[in-house]
């Protein structure tokens, strides 16, 4: 066979893998770039403190909506109470362990804020003065507080009882008509999903759903044929 | 042996769904005082009282006082604690022989509330703080509840050490 039918031959297998291999290399692209730059930043989780900073974007946020819990705030007369990573605030100033603030009552005997399972009583000056559990007066602890005269209420199931603040005990029912309650506002913050969670599965693709790990899976492979074709387009190359 | 008999005594009582409240504050008071006149008092805790109770159970108490209610020479101290992850709250009753009765109230965490079974509780009773600040007698563990084994001894030891005080603050006083 004579020479140039050889080469004739030969090339447009070669042209085919130069064509699929820019087809693919195209088409995977932005994948590629976004495994990469994940990729990247998981590798430096320490020096960028991915592990202990929370994104707040909620385009970022989409696909966590069904674990994002509401953080509450509540307006006192000695700034602003709210709870974040476990930890009771008043304004900037950490008080004591809180899991979520539930609500708050100034009373006569003291400042009581609910956080989820446990009261806290503080002194006018915010220190502790001690903390009970709500669950030993047969209450669960996320129920609104109130006030009317500077006692404390307890909203039990739609029906208002009065708590002696001096011993916590449930005194019984009374009507609801002066009740003071502190508002509280509802804040969808992020302090459970991390930039590392957030990098780990854009990286792997669990952030776009069930299908995503299978299109990254995809790009993968393409990424291997493409590391293939390239060698044997480039070793057909050397070899001419 | 004993351990071992221990455990057999817990194994046989069967499978123990963790988690729940177990006493209000006013059922244990009912059982603990039944029909005494019962006082409703409060330990106020000094910085140098609070550091005695880090050195003794190692908890790092950030409140100013701690409410216990008394009735004849009795008291019933509810102390919460966190097991492995969630507080146990448990109420203590003390006397001038010591322990008399600790039992777990609320309990939240996944499992280990066998503590709660009144064959292990029945380790504590009697059991008095030895100058070192150890229980006096030996308290045999469970397996599978180390968690909630450490907090009952923890609060056990800071009840006594509770005690302790307010029976010195009452002789002092005039």
């Amino acid at each position: 066979m004579p020479p140039h039918h050889k080469t004739l031959r030969k090339r447009p297998l070669r042209f085919v893998f130069q064509r699929w291999h820019r087809r693919l290399g195209a088409a995977s692209a932005l994948l590629m770039i976004l495994a990469a730059v994940t990729g990247l930043a998981l590798n430096h989780t320490d020096d960028l403190h991915l592990g202990s900073h929370y994104p707040q974007n909620s385009i970022l946020l989409w696909p966590y909506q069904a674990v994002l819990t509401p953080t509450y705030r509540i307006l006192t007369d000695n700034g602003e109470l709210s709870a974040s990573q476990g930890q009771l605030y008043l304004e900037k100033t950490p008080l004591v362990e809180c899991d979520s603030l539930q609500a708050f009552a100034a009373t006569e005997t003291g400042l009581l804020v609910s956080c989820q399972g446990q009261w806290h009583l503080f002194d006018e000056t915010w220190q502790l003065l001690e903390s009970l559990d709500p669950a030993l007066m047969n209450l669960t602890g996320s129920e609104r507080l109130g006030t009317a005269a500077g006692q404390l209420l307890v909203d039990d199931s739609g029906t208002w009882v009065q708590v002696d603040t001096a011993t916590f005990e449930v005194l019984g029912p009374v009507p609801g008509a002066d009740v003071e309650v502190a508002a509280r506002v509802t804040e969808w913050q992020n302090t459970s999903i991390s930039w590392q969670r957030l990098m780990q599965d854009l990286h792997s693709g669990r952030w776009f759903g069930g299908w995503g790990i299978w299109v990254m899976d995809i790009a993968a492979v393409i990424l291997l044929l493409l590391a293939v074709s390239g060698l044997w387009m480039w070793w057909g190359k050397r070899r001419r | 042996m004993l351990r071992f008999s221990l455990f057999l005594l817990l194994f046989l009582t069967g499978n123990v769904s963790a988690g729940g409240t177990y006493y209000t504050q006013q059922q244990m008071q009912a059982e603990v005082f039944a029909g005494d006149a019962v006082t409703s008092n409060a330990l106020w805790l000094t910085p140098e009282r609070k550091q005695l109770i880090r050195e003794t159970t190692g908890q790092s108490l950030t409140q100013a006082r701690i409410r216990f209610t008394e009735a004849a020479g009795r008291r019933l101290w509810v102390l919460s604690e966190i097991g492995k992850e969630k507080p146990i709250t448990f109420g203590v009753v003390t006397s001038i022989d010591g322990i008399e009765r600790i039992e777990v109230m609320v309990f939240r965490e996944a499992r280990g509330d066998e503590i709660r079974l009144p064959q292990y509780t029945a380790q504590y009773q009697g059991q008095t703080l030895t100058p070192e600040g150890d229980l006096a007698n030996n308290v045999d563990g469970i397996s599978g509840a180390t968690y909630s084994v450490r907090t009952m001894k923890k609060v056990a030891k800071l009840a006594l050490l509770l005690d302790q005080w307010v029976t010195e603050e009452h002789a002092s006083a005039p």
